[in-house]
């Protein structure tokens, strides 16, 4: 079994539905027909290119361009999620990059070795897509953890320092607002494994069966992929947030404020 | 090694001092060649008018905030980074709003005595207890959240904290201003009868008293 083809003719057919939104749009003056348009035809460059090298990347499925591919996503990952924090990117881009790879490379290798078993672990198209849907997830609960750690950091400064007064190392001192901080990011992950399957059909387990897949290998996928993501969602919000602890303080552990501000 | 003989044996050195300090916010200058000595035991009150600064040479005493000149002398040694985390761990700090963390207070002071340089004080629950009774406050207490509690109870706990704490060096910012004169009073004497050096900023009358070595100007 496998999934039924789109033909061309079916892709133009699907690309017609943009000009009734447009209609819309227009029609209630909302004022985003350019952002839409632009929108659409980054997608299509952006995905064409991806379905084109991840064909080759698939066919050619070598650990070190696997690896490679990885490293890049993860970089990536990093990069965006600073510049969305909106918290000063050079002194963080290391710590984020790091707090992302180790955890995804660790769950990954997990993920196909002890999980999935395949013989090669580094096989392209598992991979790939996996880390991907990790990525994205770690990426986002990044982010809030960040900002929320950094945010909770300058209106508890003061919780912060009476604590310091009176013993507590910078660890120990930041401690209520990391606590919070992954509080806040984890929150959505649980939500999301609580209620899944009750109102929509998860991504991964829709692609696979679009795909062919037997429904009962689906969900036991898309298991595996709450769980994973979560773990690493997790894991990488301790680093972070443990890189930040480091970073985000000076030598008389005062918060470094320039880092509040983006460059 | 006279020289030596006679540092050490006559030159009884003061435990902080403050040598030719400058310092502004924003675009106030609040202290300029500030000279302060305070000795093993002193009691200071730093009684100036509100907005002089009071706050911040408390801060600067603990590295809070860096002085734009001149130094901070604690047993001899200038404040530095490396050295200020050693000297926070002698010094117990109540600030004006008493900012304990969001939580229990049980659990709260469970929390402050786990901190590795506090762990080898004695504490308990049960001592947590005393204290409350000592201090006129209920058991009840315990189990509320510390953002709940008044600003009165909230600077007796502060109060029950540092004597837990048992450093040498107490550092006070309006520790009474919640207080009615009875309670307020009996703080006071805990003050005078202790042999911690005390450094207590406020402009409470009551605590103008003559065994305090009260300091009202900052800048000559």
């Amino acid at each position: 079994m496998s999934a039924a083809n789109i033909s061309i003719s079916g892709l133009l057919l699907g690309l017609l539905l943009i000009a009734p939104s447009m209609l819309i749009i227009w029609r209630f003056r909302l004022g985003f027909n350019k952002q839409l348009l632009i929108s659409v035809l980054r997608m299509l460059i952006q995905l064409s290119f991806v379905a084109v090298y991840l064909k080759y990347i698939f066919l050619l499925d070598h650990v070190l361009v696997n690896l490679a591919y990885i490293l890049a996503m993860v970089l990536f990952a990093a990069h965006s999620g600073i510049r969305n924090s909106s918290l000063r990117l050079k002194k963080l881009l290391l710590p984020t990059f790091l707090s992302m790879l180790l955890p995804t490379m660790l769950t990954l290798l997990y993920f196909n070795w002890a999980i999935v078993q395949i013989d090669n672990i580094f096989q392209a198209d598992i991979l790939i897509p996996i880390a991907g849907l990790m990525l994205g997830n770690t990426l986002k609960s990044n982010i809030v953890a960040l900002k929320s750690f950094f945010n909770m950091a300058r209106k508890e400064e003061k919780t912060y320092l009476f604590l310091l007064a009176n013993g507590a190392s910078k660890q120990e001192a930041a401690r209520p607002f990391l606590k919070e901080a992954i509080r806040t990011a984890m929150a959505p992950n649980l939500a999301t494994m609580a209620t899944i399957g009750l109102v929509s059909l998860p991504g991964v387990m829709t692609g696979q069966i679009l795909g062919g897949s037997d429904p009962v290998l689906a969900v036991k996928y898309q298991i595996m992929v709450m769980v994973i993501i979560f773990f690493n969602s997790l894991l990488s919000n301790v680093l972070q947030l443990l890189f930040a602890i480091r970073q985000g303080f000076n030598k008389s552990d005062q918060l470094d404020k320039s880092l509040l501000t983006p460059e | 090694m006279f020289r030596l003989f006679c540092l050490t044996f006559f030159d009884r050195h003061p435990m902080i001092r403050f040598k030719d300090v400058s310092l502004s916010l924003g675009n106030k200058q609040l202290l300029k060649n500030f000279n302060l000595r305070i000795g093993k035991g002193d009691k200071v009150l730093l009684a100036a008018q509100s907005g002089s600064g009071k706050t911040s040479l408390l801060r600067l005493i603990l590295g809070f905030t860096d002085p734009d000149a001149g130094k901070i002398l604690f047993n001899k040694k200038a404040l530095t980074p490396e050295n200020t985390q050693k000297i926070r761990r002698q010094i117990a700090y109540l600030s004006q709003d008493v900012d304990f963390p969001n939580g229990k207070v049980s659990e709260v002071f469970q929390e402050i005595f786990q901190f590795s340089a506090n762990k080898h004080l004695p504490y308990s629950e049960t001592m947590l207890r005393e204290k409350l009774s000592a201090f006129d406050l209920p058991e009840s207490l315990l189990s509320k959240n510390t953002s709940v509690i008044s600003g009165g109870e909230r600077q007796r706990l502060g109060w029950i904290l540092i004597q837990l704490l048992d450093r040498p060096v107490l550092l006070l910012d309006e520790p009474t201003s919640a207080m009615d004169e009875k309670q307020k009073q009996r703080f006071i004497d805990y003050v005078l009868k202790t042999k911690k050096t005390v450094v207590c900023v406020s402009h409470d009358p009551a605590w103008q008293i003559p065994e305090m070595k009260v300091i009202t100007n900052f800048t000559p």
